[in-house]
């Protein structure tokens, strides 16, 4: 998982999405929030506004009674006929006034509050009436919804003067479901009339008549996915009413169209975000595309580059700027890393000075030459008079005679293939190919020959003199390591006899491994001071003139088990040529001055003499000695 | 105390409160409202006394002054008659629906064709009809002993042997215009002065909701 989120692509589709869902998410949150804001503050205003054309409606109705009721009241006819006691007449003055101003109600009580007649026919509870007119008393000409008979009145109270109080006259129009339906027409909002919480009339539709009315109002909720949101907002208005019966409006706004609104929005907006994340996935598929498959192929070819295909180069195809500054510095560097190991690589396999193959690069591609020539002659060559050169006219004239000497061997021309080397110091060689008609000592001639030609390094001309071994391919070996040793030997060969141009002879190379391994057993025994390979022979000087032999001449001998005695030319030759005279000569004065002891205490005393090497006498140790 | 009425003295029948020196002693009574208040023009008549015998000849007058009736209040006897002269200069349509007597005098100027003869005791509250805020009152007696209260303070006769019954009227009792109360002095308690205590309960109308007037506006003319 966790490396799947590290991928590029991965992180730029991610981050897509994530921009997507929390924008809008966010969007979403906020305009639910503003919108649902503004709708309440919209409820609460409605209710407001309801509340005040409730009001007002209650007000003008009132006005309306009241001026009818008074013009009644004021009726000489009507007063005359409440103050005949009449029940009779009374009811029918009652029934007639209350005609012409449209009244639903119309009530003659006494002062007490106890009904005289009635226009409307019906059980009147006697108790609530009287209280209904002391409410009214306590604010005369104003208006009161109250609940009489099962029905809702707005009812005003004003006294009958005959000229003073002689009966209280009720006049009220009913508020009945259709009075509901107008003030819904009005305010935009369902009304419920209640009285004592118990619903009388409602708009609302499966409205039911129960005292549970008012908690299904407010329990009422509407699912929507799992938010679960109150149906109805309602708000309880008390107009004037009986304190003991008291009747109430209960406005309601139905919330369920305004959250179908919400919830149509919300769809469009998932849809929306779904659209949005498709869209998204897309571009950023598309985006990473460029990204990535450019950069993956950065990748590969870095990855050629670090093995050393420095051409392998693969085009990032379709991508952005950067990627393509990226590639093309990609491309810079390995094409300069690709120069610089060029240079690295000819100065490892080249010799700095002369230019020409090293020993190591000479010794790895010999093979290879040797396959790719087929026969061909090696010649290696010892500068002999490069020392008095270098001492006399100092280094740098000296290795610009090397530098000549490696241009002319580059330049001797030959009708076949050729490579040269410096192998170590002075030391050259040269391998030249071999057509079938050429000899191969005519070819060394010809190029010693040319080598022989006087250099001129500055004003100063300058004669060079070798020594040169040669071998041929595949005559002296088809090796190419033998062959190096070989032509060396032959090299070595002709500088120690002097000679310009020797060519091997079968043997030779034997000899020299047997002198080397000679060399190697010599310097070993040299380190055990008792060992049994050597030892000293004793040859007396007899003096002539008296017969006496007072000095013994001291020669080493070397018997080697299995092989026999060395002769000591050879083996102190090596030791001499190797660097090993000086303690061969330490380890014969050591055994010498043990035998002489042994001799001395048997009462010999013997003079011994010792041959040394001239390099022994340029030996501090040996001079003190 | 509040003066809600305008009594004219000179229409009250003074020779009608008779004191008799040789079997009675006058009695004092202080009436007064529920809030303790004392209760001018409340009228009290004792109804152990002899009836009014005969049709008393003089007439008394309630004349209409500046659409109010003056005086507001009279008493007079049964049998007696009242005149309802008309001083101001529009019409008036005087009537009264009070079960003592009812009766009309239609829209007049200057006089009535004739006085009203009032044949039964009781309160008879007159009105008229195009001016809701007239209010006048009258008082029928019965009896021969009669009298006002003045800063709630009346006096009456009592004879030795029997306890004066009396009624007592206010235009403002609670119990409606035309309700009287009935008391035996002699179970009235006294206060301090040795004044027998009469307490009635009065409820001021409220102001007239008429269309110019009220009736509260009326105590301020």
């Amino acid at each position: 998982m966790r490396l799947g989120i590290t991928k590029l692509r991965t992180q730029i589709l991610l981050f897509a999405l994530a921009l997507v869902l929390i924008t809008t998410l966010v969007i979403q949150a906020i305009s639910w929030w503003s919108a649902n804001t503004f709708n309440q503050q919209q409820i609460a205003q409605n209710i407001i506004t309801a509340e005040n054309i409730l009001r007002q409606y209650i007000r003008s109705t009132e006005n309306n009674l009241v001026n009818s009721a008074r013009v009644l009241t004021a009726d000489f006819g009507f007063k005359q006929a409440v103050s005949s006691g009449d029940k009779d007449t009374i009811a029918s003055v009652l029934a007639n006034h209350g005609a012409r101003i449209n009244a639903d109600l119309m009530l003659l009580t006494d002062l007490s509050g106890n009904l005289i007649s009635s226009s409307r026919s019906g059980s009147n509870d006697r108790e609530i009436l009287s209280q209904i007119v002391q409410d009214l008393l306590q604010k005369p000409a104003t208006a009161h919804i109250v609940m009489l008979d099962n029905r809702i009145y707005e009812l005003i109270l004003l006294p009958v003067m005959a000229p003073r109080t002689i009966a209280y006259s009720l006049v009220g129009f009913e508020l009945s479901q259709t009075t509901l339906f107008e003030l819904k027409d009005l305010t935009g909002l369902d009304l419920t009339l209640m009285n004592k919480d118990i619903p009388v009339h409602s708009t609302l539709e499966g409205f039911q008549n129960n005292e549970r009315f008012v908690d299904e109002i407010n329990a009422a909720h509407s699912r929507w996915l799992w938010l679960d949101r109150p149906t109805f907002v309602s708000s309880e208005f008390m107009p004037t009413s009986s304190s003991e019966n008291p009747v109430s409006f209960l406005f309601t706004a139905d919330l369920r169209s305004i959250y179908k609104q919400y919830d149509d929005m919300a769809y469009q907006i998932i849809f929306i975000v779904f659209l949005v994340i498709l869209f998204a996935t897309l571009i950023s598929t598309v985006i990473a595309h460029t990204l990535t498959t450019p950069l993956a192929k950065l990748v590969k070819t870095a990855n050629q580059f670090a093995k050393g295909h420095y051409d392998a180069w693969s085009e990032p195809g379709q991508a952005s700027s950067e990627i393509r500054d990226l590639a093309s510095a990609l491309q810079t560097m390995g094409q300069e890393v690709k120069q610089r190991e060029q240079v690295v690589t000819w100065q490892a396999r080249h010799d700095a000075l002369t230019g020409l193959l090293n020993i190591h690069t000479m010794r790895s591609t010999l093979s290879t030459i040797f396959h790719d020539y087929g026969q061909c002659v090696v010649i290696a060559m010892y500068i002999q008079n490069f020392r008095q050169i270098n001492d006399r006219l100092g280094p740098e004239i000296a290795d610009a005679c090397l530098s000549a000497l490696a241009n002319r061997l580059n330049e001797f021309e030959t009708e076949a293939a050729k490579t040269n080397a410096r192998l170590e110091g002075i030391e050259f060689l040269s391998v030249i190919q071999l057509t079938p008609d050429q000899n191969p000592k005519q070819i060394v001639e010809a190029l010693l020959a040319t080598l022989h030609q006087p250099f001129q390094i500055g004003n100063i001309s300058l004669s060079l003199h070798f020594y040169a071994g040669v071998c041929c391919f595949p005559e002296h070996s088809q090796d190419s390591k033998v062959m190096l040793r070989r032509v060396r030997i032959a090299a070595d060969h002709a500088r120690r006899n002097r000679q310009t141009i020797h060519i091997y002879e079968a043997g030779e190379d034997e000899q020299h491994l047997e002198e080397l391994m000679l060399i190697e057993s010599l310097q070993a025994l040299l380190k055990q001071p008792n060992n049994i390979e050597l030892f000293l022979n004793f040859q007396p000087k007899v003096e002539l003139h008296n017969d006496k032999m007072e000095t013994v001449e001291i020669l080493i001998r070397w018997h080697r088990p299995g092989i026999g005695r060395i002769a000591p030319d050879k083996f102190i030759g090596l030791a001499e040529q190797s660097g090993l005279i000086v303690k061969l000569t330490h380890w014969v004065i050591n055994e010498t001055f043990k035998q002489l002891r042994i001799w001395r205490d048997q009462g010999l005393l013997l003079n011994a003499a010792i041959n040394v090497s001239a390099e022994d006498l340029a030996t501090q140790i040996f001079v003190i000695i | 105390m509040r003066s809600y009425l305008k009594i004219a003295k000179s229409t009250l029948l003074c020779p009608l409160i008779l004191v008799s020196p040789v079997q009675a002693s006058a009695v004092t009574l202080n009436i007064i409202d529920q809030h303790q208040q004392p209760v001018s023009n409340a009228v009290i008549e004792i109804l152990n006394s002899a009836e009014i015998k005969g049709s008393p000849t003089n007439i008394a007058v309630i004349d209409q002054i500046n659409k109010a009736f003056v005086p507001e209040q009279i008493i007079i006897q049964q049998g007696q008659a009242v005149d309802f002269p008309n001083s101001d200069n529009i019409r008036h349509h005087v009537y009264s629906f009070s079960e003592a007597k009812t009766f009309e005098l239609k829209l007049y100027a200057d006089k009535p064709e004739k006085e009203i003869v009032f044949e039964q005791p009781g309160v008879v509250v007159v009105g008229c009809n195009i001016h809701d805020s007239m209010i006048g009152y009258i008082y029928v007696a019965e009896h021969q002993f009669f009298t006002s209260s003045d800063l709630g303070v009346a006096h009456i006769a009592a004879s030795a042997e029997s306890s004066p019954q009396i009624s007592i009227w206010h235009p403002y009792a609670a119990n409606g215009a035309e309700s009287r109360q009935t008391f035996e002095v002699n179970q009235l308690e006294k206060n301090a002065t040795g004044e027998y205590i009469v307490e009635i309960e009065l409820t001021p109308p409220p102001p007239r909701d008429s269309f110019e007037d009220t009736f509260g506006a009326i105590g301020h003319h």
